[in-house]
């Protein structure tokens, strides 16, 4: 930790310097260092009291009159001394195109859709990686490679047309049990690509969009392959799924009221394979209101509905029990109906020099859940601290009872230029 | 996290207030006149700014915020779109603002955070809420209209050397009263400009709360004539913090179709 501070000051008293300052603003660069202490590793292999670092740069060059792009790195030890090598990850690389009307954007980007908080069933075009070892949410996202085209059709209106044929799943925490299973991606070609339609309004008071997407799940379904002298064979996979979706967010005076639905039709139409998710309705609606000065709550439920369901339970035989077990947990499918609710609550003191934030899922029909508060610290405009924790409940064989191992408290020292 | 970095507006939207006055000068004037002229004459047709926002602490610390605006009067000269991009510090660069003002109803806001990767409407904001987190409240940069106080004229006498009216205005009603967290503003309006050089607020118990100083009125439409202050500074008697914001470029009269004020503009990092 010490040494990272070193080093730390040593960047920083190199930012300060003036010449180096204007560099910086010239080439539109900046970035953040980071110190991070997670109490439980993020993947789930038991190890506890991770120490690590990540530098983060950006820059946003002007390619010509009417192109530019955006590189941003992250490189990061996510636990320094604990076997865990250096590595970097290319976030965002693209060329954006302006046209009068029209932007078009070639590269490895990353694409959110949805106007829910947090939860966002229309969010299904690039990944997020959910074993990073940093604190907030949008450290999760990184890119695909792919083209994106906004047609402006009016002030209010956009045509947005998303297209990859490199499909990247998202990563999540696996069971050490789970690792020695192979994974199969699609390939990558033209006939695995994957299309992105939405048209999307703002203005005039409501805020909406309709979408349609066809390409992968960005999370994985494992399958039965068959079975050998060692045991039973699986791999891990990810299939393809065509969601119809909209949202919403529209304001009555004091409150806002955001939804989101999306519709995910998948192969497995007869709810009979254990190794492919059944076809599903997933919607969320909340609203959100602000208190007093700063005191922002939010509050959503969400259902899913799954068709043609099957309780994993009732498969006699166990490897496919197992199977279907595993698949229904990731995928939220251990019930027909399932219900849940979401809540954030944050405030700001000081003038904004202090900020609160508790986010809370509840999946009322498993009775498990996850909450995560985190209290930031602005010391000045470059330094911040961060402490806050994950904690999950539940059985086992839940949502996120099964993420019990990654409970814990972690904290956040970073600097950013 | 969920509505941070809308600070840039305050500079666009103090653009809003600042604006310069009508011609004025009238013995005859009511303290309802002089503050309608007060009014209208920060409703500036368009102007591009850049600006720096430094907010300093009881302790002395700054912190130090920098953005640009583009801001444009709408058809029925009341209201004002305002588009703000944050450039500094690190941690907001490149954070979007777009607020479309509505008087006859809630404002539609959105707010673009690099991080997120999409805007997000904003809930209308309540007119006491800090702007920001600066000392400025959404109701001290956009002025609530003038009927909603009753305005009686105390006295005149000299700010910075400007001759001004000394006017008091009081809510007409416990809504307004506590929608604005005001129990009443004394205003100094400079008599040369009508424009606001100084303003003090009094909490709902009527202890003196904030104070506003602005200067270098500049004025950037000559007819009818329109005044930009450019230099704000606001102080909470309360907690000894102090927020100042320093117009570094003003550019009047600019091309602003209803095109730049859309979420494409904001999301373009």
């Amino acid at each position: 930790m010490m040494l990272f501070l070193t080093a730390l000051a040593g960047v920083v008293s190199v930012a300060h310097a003036d010449d180096f300052s204007a560099f910086l603003l010239e080439q539109r660069v900046s970035g953040v260092l980071r110190a991070d202490y997670f109490r439980s590793s993020r993947i789930l292999d038991g190890r506890a009291d991770m120490l690590g670092a990540t530098a983060q740069i950006k820059a946003l060059p002007s390619l010509g009159e009417n192109i530019d792009g955006k590189l941003e790195l992250r490189i990061a030890n996510p636990a320094i001394g604990k076997g865990a090598g250096t590595g970097s990850r290319l976030l965002e690389a693209y060329a954006t195109v302006h046209f009068d009307k029209a932007d078009l954007r070639l590269g490895k980007q990353i694409v959110a859709w949805g106007r829910a908080d947090g939860i966002n069933p229309t969010d299904n075009l690039t990944p997020r990686d959910l074993t990073v070892a940093l604190p907030f949410e949008e450290d999760q996202r990184f890119g695909a490679t792919a083209i994106k085209f906004d047609a402006y059709l009016s002030p209010n209106h956009t045509l947005t047309v998303f297209m990859t044929p490199f499909f990247k799943p998202a990563k999540i925490p696996l069971p050490t049990a789970s690792r020695s299973i192979r994974e199969i991606t699609p390939a990558r070609t033209l006939a695995n690509s994957e299309l992105g339609l939405k048209l999307d309004k703002v203005g005039e008071g409501f805020d909406w969009s309709a979408s349609y997407f066809h390409g992968f799940s960005l999370l994985p379904d494992l399958r039965f392959l068959g079975g050998n002298a060692a045991g039973p064979v699986l791999e891990s996979y990810y299939d393809r799924i065509n969601v119809l979706g909209a949202d919403f967010a529209r304001n009555f005076g004091r409150y806002g009221l955001r939804g989101e639905l999306a519709y995910v039709d998948t192969r497995d139409k007869a709810g009979t394979d254990p190794g492919v998710k059944n076809p599903y309705l997933f919607w969320i609606v909340g609203i959100d209101r602000t208190f007093f000065e700063n005191l922002n709550v939010n509050i959503q439920f969400f259902q899913r509905r799954v068709r043609r369901h099957h309780a994993a339970e009732e498969i006699a035989e166990p490897v496919q029990r197992g199977i279907a077990l595993q698949n229904a947990i990731l995928d939220g499918q251990r019930d027909r109906i399932s219900n849940g609710i979401s809540f954030r609550v944050g405030d700001k003191w000081f003038n904004d020099t202090l900020e609160a934030e508790i986010f809370a899922v509840v999946n009322a029909t498993r009775h498990d859940g996850f909450i995560r508060p985190l209290l930031t610290y602005a010391f000045s405009d470059h330094w911040k601290g961060t402490v806050g924790a994950e904690i999950y409940r539940g059985a086992a064989d839940t949502q996120f009872g099964s993420l019990k191992p990654k409970r814990g408290m972690f904290a956040e020292l970073r600097y950013g230029f | 996290m969920r509505r941070p970095v809308l600070a840039a507006a305050l500079l666009g939207v103090s653009t809003l207030v600042a604006l310069g006055p009508q011609t004025a000068h009238s013995a005859e004037l009511s303290a309802h006149d002089i503050m309608e002229k007060n009014f209208f004459v920060s409703k500036i047709k368009s102007m591009k700014t850049e600006s720096t926002m430094v907010l300093i602490n009881d302790k002395g610390q700054q912190r130090e915020r920098k953005n640009s605006t583009l801001l444009k009067l709408q058809a029925n000269g009341i209201d004002s779109k305002l588009l703000v991009k944050f450039s500094t510090p690190a941690d907001i660069k490149g954070t979007g603002f777009l607020q479309v003002e509505h008087s006859d109803g809630d404002d539609d806001l959105w707010i673009y955070l690099p991080a997120l990767k999409k805007s997000r409407r904003l809930v209308a904001n309540n007119k006491k809420d800090s702007f920001v987190g600066t000392d400025f409240s959404y109701g001290d940069i956009s002025l609530p209209k003038v009927d909603l106080y009753r305005h009686a004229l105390l006295r005149s006498e000299a700010v910075d050397q400007h001759d001004s009216y000394v006017i008091e205005s009081v809510p007409i009603n416990d809504t307004v009263k506590s929608n604005s967290g005001y129990s009443k503003k004394i205003t100094w309006v400079r008599k040369d400009s009508l424009l606001e050089a100084k303003v003090e607020y009094y909490d709902l118990s009527g202890r003196l709360l904030k104070t506003q100083l602005t200067t270098d009125h500049k004025l950037v439409e000559p007819n009818p004539p329109r005044w930009f202050p450019l230099y704000r500074e606001m102080t909470n008697h309360q907690t000894g913090h102090k927020t100042i914001i320093r117009f570094d470029k003003i550019e009047p009269d600019v091309p602003a179709p209803d095109e730049q004020f859309t979420t494409r503009t904001i999301e373009r990092e």
